[in-house]
């Protein structure tokens, strides 16, 4: 695929070297990069936004903004987190262009976390915890997400999510309740 | 192993089992490293039983994302093409760098971002050695001027570092000299890093 004959593959190449290199204007490298981590920003947009509809569109824009950015991108090593942070961005827009088009606040259609036994159907703990996190409204999720993945404090995520900083110790304590009750029925 | 204070489907993080103590108090305690130390939280079972779930769902949380993005499907062709002919078209050219010609009504020049292709070609033809990016330190845009190259490269453990850095060296010369006119003063290359043959894990 992105090989280069009897050369150091690109695909062998760690992610500091492939935005090192990406930001030299190497299309190849940023693609290896983007086949890296393309599912999981998409499993992360999935998750903050709650439903499929816009999840490739804000992947590829993140993608974009991130191969724009490159070029003054300070610490190659942090890639990852920083292409987190892009596609939260992109997420959290497109979040409020939905909330300034439609009249429904947003539709509801997932099950809340406090019925018994969501995960009663889990074959592993990681399943078990995806399941737990579908099933925790929003709002909650949202908050956990940004902790916990994009590693966001409070106070960014409040600003973040246009939420009041106490609203959201708020939001992450019920989201922590109801993750910490499906972990601990594994246990 | 089920805790023998809780009953069952009793949770570490419910109320009762709080000690008096809060959610949001417990977590801010574990966000700041246990410091400073609060007794009445180091001295309780409860908040302690907290905490602990607290961290393990916190070390968990990475794992959760990975294990779905490793079960969601890979997006398709065309998602990709999309995004690379997005990208083509913004590529990152950089300044123009001038080139003699014998017609006085034609401007020729060359991209610095084809000059920084050219950098990287000459390393993906030697073994050992990749080029990440490079930098041209000068007035390019002003024929004569003398302009250094600086190469950042990462170096593979099977190579032998100093040659490689030499052929690196004379090939980007001589690649320069045949596409270009710039005047080159000198070409740095600084290791950012050495790499482990994948192959030899």
């Amino acid at each position: 695929m992105v090989s280069l004959p009897g050369r150091v593959s690109l695909d062998d190449v760690d992610d500091r070297g492939l935005a090192s290199r990406s930001s030299d204007g190497d299309i190849r490298a940023f693609e290896v990069l983007v086949r890296r981590y393309e599912q999981l920003l998409g499993t992360y947009a999935l998750r903050v936004l709650g439903s499929a509809v816009d999840v490739d569109d804000v992947v590829q824009e993140a993608f974009i903004a991130a191969w724009q950015q490159l070029p003054t991108m300070e610490d190659f090593g942090a890639v990852r987190g920083w292409l987190i942070t892009i596609v939260t961005r992109k997420s959290i827009d497109r979040l409020r262009a939905r909330h300034e088009h439609s009249d429904i606040d947003e539709v509801e259609i997932e099950a809340r976390s406090d019925g018994p036994d969501v995960t009663a159907s889990a074959n592993s703990l990681d399943e078990a915890l995806s399941k737990a996190l579908s099933a925790l409204p929003p709002d909650q999720r949202r908050c956990w997400l940004l902790r916990e993945v994009a590693g966001y404090g409070y106070d960014r995520i409040a600003q973040e999510l246009g939420l009041p900083v106490s609203t959201v110790r708020g939001l992450l304590a019920r989201s922590r309740k109801s993750l910490v009750r499906e972990m601990e029925a594994w246990r | 192993m089920t805790d023998p204070m809780m009953p069952p489907g009793d949770s570490p993080l419910d109320e009762q089992n709080l000690d008096g103590h809060t959610i949001e108090e417990l977590s801010d305690y574990l966000d700041n490293g246990r410091q400073p130390t609060d007794q009445s939280i180091e001295s309780s079972a409860g908040a302690q039983n907290a905490l602990a779930a607290l961290s393990r769902l916190r070390a968990l949380a990475p794992r959760i994302l990975e294990a779905e993005a490793k079960a969601a499907p890979v997006r398709d062709a065309s998602w990709f093409k999309r995004l690379l002919d997005q990208i083509g078209v913004q590529a990152h050219a950089g300044r123009e760098i001038p080139i003699r010609s014998d017609h006085p009504e034609a401007q020729l020049s060359i991209t610095e971002g084809a000059v920084r292709a050219i950098v990287r070609a000459v390393g993906d033809e030697i073994d050992g050695v990749l080029v990440e990016r490079c930098r041209l330190d000068g007035d390019v845009e002003t024929s004569g001027e003398p302009v250094s190259v600086v190469i950042d490269v990462s170096i593979y453990a099977d190579a032998e570092a100093s040659s490689v850095i030499d052929e690196l060296r004379r090939g980007v010369e001589s690649a320069l000299s045949r596409h270009t006119e710039l005047n080159v003063s000198g070409v740095d290359i600084v290791v950012r890093d050495f790499e482990k043959d994948p192959e030899e894990d």
